[in-house]
């Protein structure tokens, strides 16, 4: 991530300005591939992507002029702004599953025969994975995403989670173990 | 707590954690977006920032009514609700009623209310006076020119109620010919009527009263105090002061009646002749009216005048008509 833009060495304004550095455009230059991989990997197949994407700048962009860096860092704000939007996703896809049945159609992942076999392995491992991963408790399965796929640091994934690094081991346990308990009740039923 | 090995870094103990590692490095790949792809998803952000914003959603609303308003001041307003008929229109004729001697009943003339049905009205003492008999008529009701029921005038309730003499239904056309203000609607004699509330139109209320006051006042000096010139007199000053007044077709049929009272002729017939060319179908029993032109002509010895004015009254007017062409024919 880009440095912030800082004022001016020598300009000493009267009164701090309160305008945020960053624009929409180029925050979004900055930080859109890093929003995407997130809203893929914490979205599952299950969520549009590029809907998801959409969601985050929509909310980045009625939030930046009030963004202050002493509050924590883009990075951070921009992850917390996508868990949320892919939490309200996952959670009107569960209303739709619930109203409507059925997850393969809720999830509206239909298995593209077009695709070359090493994506159609690829993609069922996705499925099977994050079948797995949508009934688990969303701080493990972030904990673990962050950490196995996001290959993030403890430290790095406590300050995201705004939670201590312990807790942040405690949770990747937890997650693991249930993670393993639920891919094996698949073996079992297929 | 030490930090842990990531499975996808090939720290996965068993047959169940690498099986899960690969599923977790399957499903770590991420296809990035194009370029292009990736200015869509911006574009497409941006506009679903502009429709999310406040101002967006309420722009329309605020444009229609801001439209309805624009368009609302444009319209014309719509007129007031019409006031109810105008004594113009209407004629006080129709409607006024004067207790002439002032005893509260609605009678005319020093007569009790109850004898009202038979007493006659001042064109039926007009007609009396030019006939040699008493007569009456039933009265006929009759609305306002636009349907419209009469009102009470509040303005006028102060004044003596004054029961004016009222066309017969035949005698009166809305456009009845003439110049003068047109009549208001077929009128029946007021003979057998209690009181009538006045109708008033757009002459503010102290006007109207004043011309009501001028009007019962001579109708009271002719009737009650027959005193016909001082009636004469009244009634000129109402039409010196009130020359388009709403009472004014009623003071030009009771100053033919005081003027015949008074015995003055050429007043009359100058009179008369007015009201001629205005048309007497446009004033408040226009017939008699014509009849006492003719009437008055023959007297004067103008016969050819007379005879002509007896052409076209109406059959009840037959017999006093049949004593002008008489009264013509000589001896």
């Amino acid at each position: 991530m880009s440095a912030p833009v800082k004022p001016m060495e020598g300009v000493q304004p009267a009164v701090a300005p309160r305008v945020a550095p960053f624009t929409l455009d180029s925050v979004f230059r900055q930080h859109a591939s890093t929003v995407e991989r997130w809203a893929t990997r914490f979205g599952g197949p299950s969520v549009d992507r590029d809907d998801v994407v959409q969601e985050v700048f929509v909310v980045v962009s009625r939030r930046l002029p009030s963004f202050r860096e002493e509050t924590g860092s883009l990075t951070t704000w921009l992850y917390r702004i996508t868990r949320n939007v892919i939490r309200h996703h996952r959670r009107r896809l569960r209303w739709r599953r619930f109203l409507r049945g059925g997850a393969e159609e809720t999830a509206g992942h239909v298995p593209d025969a077009r695709l070359p076999s090493d994506a159609l392995e690829r993609e069922d491992a996705r499925r099977r994975l994050y079948a797995a991963l949508d009934g688990m408790n969303d701080r493990h399965r972030t904990a673990l995403i962050l950490f196995e796929m996001e290959q993030q640091t403890g430290e790095q994934i406590a300050e995201l989670m705004n939670a201590r690094v312990a807790t942040v081991w405690v949770w990747l346990h937890r997650a693991r173990a249930e993670l393993l308990e639920r891919l094996a009740k698949q073996e079992a039923a297929s | 707590m030490s930090a842990p090995s990531r499975w996808t870094d090939g720290a996965a103990n068993g047959p169940r954690e690498q099986a899960a590692a690969e599923l977790l490095r399957a499903a770590a790949e991420v296809s990035p977006s194009s370029p292009e792809q990736l200015a869509a998803l911006l574009q497409g952000a941006k506009a679903r920032a502009l429709l999310r914003s406040p101002w967006a959603w309420l722009k329309v609303p605020l444009l229609v009514s801001a439209a309805g308003g624009l368009l609302w001041l444009a319209l014309p307003r719509p007129e007031a609700p019409a006031p109810p008929p105008t004594a113009a229109k209407t004629n006080v004729d129709v409607n006024v009623d004067v207790d002439v001697d002032g005893d509260g009943d609605g009678d005319v003339a020093g007569q009790p209310a109850d004898a009202v049905e038979h007493a006659p009205s001042a064109v039926a003492q007009l007609e009396a006076l030019t006939l040699g008999g008493r007569e009456h008529r039933r009265p006929s009701t009759s609305l306002g020119e636009n349907g419209e029921t009469p009102v009470q005038n509040h303005a006028l309730s102060a004044a003596p109620r004054l029961r004016l003499p009222r066309a017969s239904a035949e005698g009166l056309g809305v456009n009845g010919g003439g110049t003068g203000p047109k009549s208001s609607q077929p009128l029946g004699l007021n003979g057998g009527e209690t009181a009538r509330p006045v109708t008033v139109g757009a002459a503010a209320p102290d006007t109207l009263a004043e011309e009501a006051r001028l009007l019962s006042l001579a109708l009271t000096q002719l009737r009650k105090g027959h005193d016909a010139p001082a009636a004469v007199q009244t009634l000129e000053e109402h039409r010196a002061r009130f020359p388009a007044g709403l009472l004014a077709r009623e003071v030009k049929v009771a100053l033919a009646e005081a003027l015949r009272a008074a015995g003055r002729t050429e007043a009359l017939l100058t009179l008369l002749a007015q009201l001629e060319a205005e048309g007497f179908s446009t004033y408040p029993r226009g017939a008699a009216l014509q009849l006492l032109f003719a009437q008055v002509s023959a007297e004067q010895g103008l016969c050819a005048a007379a005879l002509q004015l007896l052409d076209g009254l109406p059959a009840e007017h037959a017999s006093a008509a049949e004593d002008v062409r008489a009264r013509c024919a000589g001896p």
